[in-house]
């Protein structure tokens, strides 16, 4: 293309995206400024850029401790698990719905597993308490019919983490759907004609042409998650955790709102979320260095 | 990405200057933010700020917190006019946060939480009070003087006073409460000691006391209160004197967890007593007539809703039902009283940038008087209220006054204190003797008072060194340590109570001692040493509690007889 | 179209399969609701499940009567048609820029956005932008900080970056600018994503609890969210540790909870199925490629 005309094209594109720029100057990059509290000891008297400089400080007393390396660990395979198992269900969810061929069943199921969306965690942390506790829970009355004894399903790590991870995707799978089911909607209805006439079986067609139809949400959707992947969101471990699996229940999350709660620790916290910034760009640019390799790259 | 990343920088180093400006920009309109200057001269009322809790339970008709009849009769029979700024009631950490971070926190907080309002002293935003008490006040200054505890307990580590705080009733905070009639049906009587209460208990679970032959009864709830028994286990709080000398205690600990322990370990408590937070599955047991011994929260309205409400809804699933108070047993540490509650508690605080004090004391004191205190709670006379028998307000149509009055709690004069109100300001006087399901509540009041009285006249002591809202809070470098020492030795408390007789109490305490070491223990210990040395005379201790439990003993009486 | 017996035993099992899903999800909403209309000592004793017991209107009414239910319903809806709105023409506007190829910067815009997404200032640093523009106490103190979630922007520009270059080509042929373009063709190509963004961006601002809070001073400005979800958050009080607020106020009955979630999730479930068509149904061209 040549420059002139390249210039003149540009030149719409550019107005229309200055205010999207300057909100982002304004609203994202300034506040950005904020994080240099992670190297004082901000107190509110002495403002954001009057504290007493401290240097990396925070940074130390912080790695300095084994609990905060075990934290982070515990977050980590956390948010791991999560992505490993709450990744592909909203997929297969939306494949599942979008094979159904009666429309009004099709809108009932999507409806319906929208609606856990809009829990919050407390009712679900309560929810879960009835399915799983020792004493009071269906699962455990039958379990004890059986076999004679309940089982500690919160009180176990391994179950606990099941049932955290799980409560998490059963939560989210459907509101997660939405995403996939508007991009299916892009998949030309002549390919699947095609693949019929070819004789290839629905597995086959979802595998062949479904499939490769949604690959780029599909990745988008994966790099943007490494972003997450130090994060474990407060309300849902906050709701769900007890005494029995306080080892691997403490997160960064709840250690910032532990530390909060005693107050005055903004510069710690600032510090600990600013290392879990620096953790998720760098995983993001990774992926996208992956992503690059299928064509699906970001940037 | 090397030019990216440089370009980032740039972009993000740019961003800091300009929120720099920004941030200077803030702080210039504070200075109009709090009130015009407080000329009272020209007869125009000053204008202050002062907050108040949101809790959106207030309805359509009356307004909003900010703005409401009552907002009006302040502004109207107060001596200023106030500004009102609401606060969550549940967020009120977070909103006060960013109110004083960007410097438009209003001129007078009110607020409960020593956890929100001590950091607040630390990064300086608080105006200290003692010149404007000595100045401007009477009534405040009357009440200071007739209660030197109020004093002591408002001034912090510069020797000033930050904060103002009011007179509460010294009541018992829980309560234990026992199925007589399964005791009756069982032959048994009511424990005395720690022992007895166990034995009680395992017949509870047991001995089929609901008689609808299946093991489905619990002895007791692992609920409020139940650790006081033992002495408490407060981190911060488990501390006797030794001749001044304070010495941290791990017998209660032991004590506790190896009761707890037997009762888990023999199926007598509910098994998932670890994730019951907040206490509703012990209650819903409780209701449903699951439950031989109900520990529970009982301070002012939770008294109400355990002996009117929750009592009826006992009854009409458990008809035979029939509730008795249990004094606190006896452990093998001695008798300890309930835990009670705080009898001087500081609830507000002014901010360093105030600009007319002397608004604002005035303000406290109409707030502190006996008139306002009664109109903030009851309602104007003749419109919401009547004078009854006893010379104490009666509500004169309660839909009404549920609705117009139902939003106020104590929101508005939070530091209006009791004994200033006289008798019609105790909890006693609320109740209605005309109703059965009141007079039931009055007797039971009544009954759970003179067992406190009881306890303190046979030196029981209190559940802990003091009240911990009257604890300081230790430095900043050890709160960090200090609140992982607490949560982690309260889960290793749980732990040990559920993982069988592999994991005995000894080894437990051995664990948490080593935690304790862990994380600085031994310069929290030696930090509360210094500050107990030099305030003890001071500062409020259980022999204090006491002695204003008896000291209001006299208008209980009055009121109960 | 013959279907096979393994389709038929599939498509079967993915029915059931399905319909397990959606009793899962069903059945708490239905114990909430049958809490809402069933007696207070029926609901403290725990003995609601799925159906109401004691049937009474009682907490509906105290809801209404008692709380600013309503009014704070209609600052909902205005916030969060307002915000749905001013979301939309700053993410079309970031979006469709960034999805040409030639446009210049794209790289480096898009990491600059990205940037973003995992580096924010903290509340106390963008309170103190938001409240130097004289933006605290109005809803736009709300709309402005949250305008463009980075992912939806990107969500879209991947839309876009979709459609078949052969339809602008086309397009430009016949004389087509640049937003003519955008009105003419893009857009009303991308209904299934356009769709998608107003529902999670209107879910995001109905769902808004704490940036509400926090910007808003005047209560007459909260949101349902905000007045539900604190009296959801009022049992907190009595597990504090010190229990020191000892008002009459503390309590929030179970009922009246449950009547409140009711009340603010109702709205979301009503507009789903207007935004849903779009993507059931899905644009009948073979215009976006894979």
């Amino acid at each position: 293309m040549k420059s002139a005309s390249k210039f003149k094209k540009n030149v719409p594109l550019l107005l229309m995206f200055a205010p999207a720029l300057a909100y982002y100057l304004i609203f994202r990059y300034l506040p950005i400024g904020g994080l240099i509290i992670s190297f004082e000891n901000y107190n509110f008297f002495d403002g954001v850029f009057h504290s007493p400089w401290v240097g990396f400080k925070n940074f130390e007393m912080l790695f300095s401790n084994d609990k905060t390396l075990r934290i982070i660990w515990n977050t980590l395979w956390l948010s791991v698990l999560n992505l490993v198992v709450g990744f592909p269900v909203p997929i297969v969810l939306a494949l599942m719905i979008n094979s159904v061929r009666r429309t009004w069943y099709k809108k009932f199921v999507q409806t319906v597993v929208y609606l856990p969306h809009f829990f919050s965690w407390v009712i679900v942390g309560g929810m879960v308490i009835t399915l799983f506790s020792m004493e009071s829970s269906f699962l455990n009355h039958w379990i004890e019919d059986k076999y004679g004894e309940p089982y500690p399903f919160l009180y176990k790590t391994l179950s606990w983490v099941t049932i955290f991870v799980g409560s998490g995707v059963w939560k989210e799978m459907g509101f997660s759907t939405i995403i996939y089911l508007a991009a299916l909607t892009s998949i030309s209805p002549a390919l699947y004609e095609a693949a019929s006439i070819d004789g290839a079986s629905k597995w086959k067609q979802t595998w062949n042409v479904t499939l490769p139809g949604i690959r780029g949400t599909i990745i988008l959707v994966l790099i943007l998650s490494m972003g997450r992947v130090l994060e474990v969101g407060f309300d849902q471990i906050y709701n769900l955790r007890n005494a029995m699996v306080s080892d691997i229940s403490e997160v960064i999350s709840t250690y910032i709102y532990t530390l909060g709660i005693q107050g005055g620790q903004f510069s710690l916290t600032t510090a600990l979320g600013l290392f879990e910034s620096v953790v998720a760009f760098i995983l993001i640019l990774a992926a996208n260095l992956l992503a690059k390799k299928f064509d699906n790259n970001l940037f | 990405m090397v030019k990216m990343t440089k370009r980032n920088a740039l972009i993000a180093g740019t961003s800091l200057t300009l929120l720099a400006v920004l941030a200077a920009c803030g702080n210039n309109d504070n200075t109009n933010n709090s009130a015009q200057s407080g000329d009272s001269g020209s007869g125009k009322k000053p204008t202050i700020s002062a907050t108040v809790y949101d809790r959106g339970l207030i309805a359509a008709s009356e307004g909003t917190m900010e703005k409401n009849r009552w907002t009006k009769w302040i502004n109207e029979n107060g001596p200023t006019n106030v500004k009102f700024t609401a606060v969550p009631r549940t967020e009120s950490k977070q909103k006060l946060n960013t109110l004083f971070a960007s410097g438009s926190a209003p001129d007078l907080i009110f607020e409960f939480d020593p956890n929100i309002k001590n950091p607040l002293y630390d990064q300086k935003q608080l105006m200290p009070l003692d010149d404007m008490i000595n100045q401007y006040s009477t009534t405040y200054k009357k009440l200071l003087e007739d209660n030197p505890a109020l004093k002591s307990a408002a001034t912090k580590s510069d020797g000033k006073m930050y904060e103002f705080g009011k007179l509460n009733e010294a009541i018992p905070q829980n309560v234990i409460v026992i199925r007589q009639d399964w005791l009756d049906k069982l032959k048994l009587t009511t424990p005395k000691t720690t022992e007895e209460l166990y034995q009680v208990a395992k017949a509870f679970a047991e001995q089929d006391p609901d008689g609808n032959g299946q093991k489905d009864t619990y002895g007791l709830n692992i609920g409020p209160g139940i650790t006081d028994i033992f002495g408490g286990t407060g981190m911060n709080n488990s501390y006797v004197d030794e001749s001044g000398k304070l010495v941290r205690t791990w017998d209660n600990f032991e004590q506790y967890i190896a009761f707890a322990k037997q009762l888990y370990d023999e199926g007598i408590i509910d098994k998932d007593f670890i994730t019951d937070n907040n206490g509703a599955k012990a209650r819903q047991d409780f209701l449903n007539g699951k439950t031989g011994i109900y520990f529970v929260q009982a301070n002012t309205n939770m008294w109400n809703r355990l002996w009117i409400t929750d009592y009826a809804t006992l009854k009409a699933n458990v008809p035979r039902a029939d509730l008795e108070i249990v004094p606190n047993p006896k452990s093998p540490l001695g008798q300890y009283t309930v835990w009670i509650n705080n009898p001087v508690q500081l609830t507000a605080v002014v901010n360093r940038n105030a600009k007319d004090p002397k608004a604002i004391m005035e303000y406290v004191d109409f707030l502190s008087t006996p008139e306002t205190g009664r109109t903030l709670t009851n309602g104007i006379e003749g419109e919401h209220w009547q004078a009854g028998a006893t010379g104490c307000p009666n509500p004169i149509d309660q839909e009404k006054n549920k609705t117009e009055l139902g939003y106020l709690g104590q929101d508005y004069n939070m530091i209006f204190s009791v004994v200033s109100g006289g008798k019609c300001s105790f909890i006693a006087s609320s109740f209605n003797p005309d109703k059965p399901d009141e007079k039931l509540a009055k007797d039971k009041f009544k009954e759970n008072m003179e067992i406190l009285y009881n306890m303190i006249d046979q030196g029981a002591k209190f559940p802990g060194l003091t009240h911990v809202e009257h604890l300081p809070t230790v430095p900043q470098d050890l709160l960090v340590d200090q609140q992982n020492a607490t949560t982690e030795i309260g889960n290793l408390t749980t732990k040990a109570i559920v993982s069988g007789a592999s994991y005995t109490p000894e080894k437990a305490i051995t664990e948490m001692q080593g935690l304790w070491k862990k994380y600085n223990g031994e310069k929290i210990d030696a930090f509360y040493q210094e500050w107990y040395t030099a305030n003890k005379d001071t500062v409020l201790m259980p022999d204090d509690i006491f002695q204003i439990v008896k000291d209001q003993k006299t208008i209980q009486e009055d009121i109960l007889k | 179209m013959r279907e096979s017996t393994g389709d038929k035993i599939t498509r079967i099992g993915i029915s059931v399969l399905l319909l397990l899903i959606s009793i899962s999800c069903l059945a708490p909403v239905i114990n909430i609701l049958s809490i809402s209309f069933s007696g207070k000592q029926a609901v403290e004793s725990g003995k609601v499940l799925l159906w109401p017991i004691d049937v009474t209107l009682q907490s509906y009414s105290a809801l209404f009567e008692g709380t600013r239910v309503l009014a704070s319903l209609w600052n909902g809806v205005v916030m969060t048609v307002g915000g749905v709105i001013i979301s939309m023409v700053f993410t079309i506007c970031a979006a469709y820029p960034l999805s040409k190829g030639y446009f210049y910067g794209r790289r480096t815009f898009t990491l600059m956005l990205l940037f973003t997404m995992v580096f924010t200032g903290g509340l106390i640093p963008t309170y103190l932008v938001v409240k130097s523009l004289g933006l605290i106490d109005s809803y736009w103190s709300i709309w402005m900080p949250g305008a463009v979630s980075t992912y939806n922007m990107l969500i879209m520009r991947s839309y876009f970056e979709g459609i078949e270059p052969e339809i602008e080509e086309a397009a430009r042929i016949d004389g087509c600018k640049e937003m003519t373009l955008l009105f003419r063709i893009i857009l009303p190509l991308s209904m299934p994503v356009i769709a998608t963004l107003v529902l999670f961006y209107g879910v995001g601002y109905w769902n808004n609890f704490m940036n509400v809070l926090i910007y808003i001073n005047s209560t007459e400005k909260y949101t349902i969210t905000v007045l539900i979800q604190q009296m959801i958050a009022s049992q907190s009080l009595l597990t504090e540790s010190l229990a020191n607020d000892t008002t009459a106020l503390a309590l929030v009955p179970e009922g009246i909870k449950s009547a409140g979630i009711i009340v603010l999730i109702l709205p979301m479930v009503l507009i789903y199925p207007f935004l849903q068509k779009y993507f059931v149904k899905g644009v009948m061209l073979g215009s976006v490629k894979g």
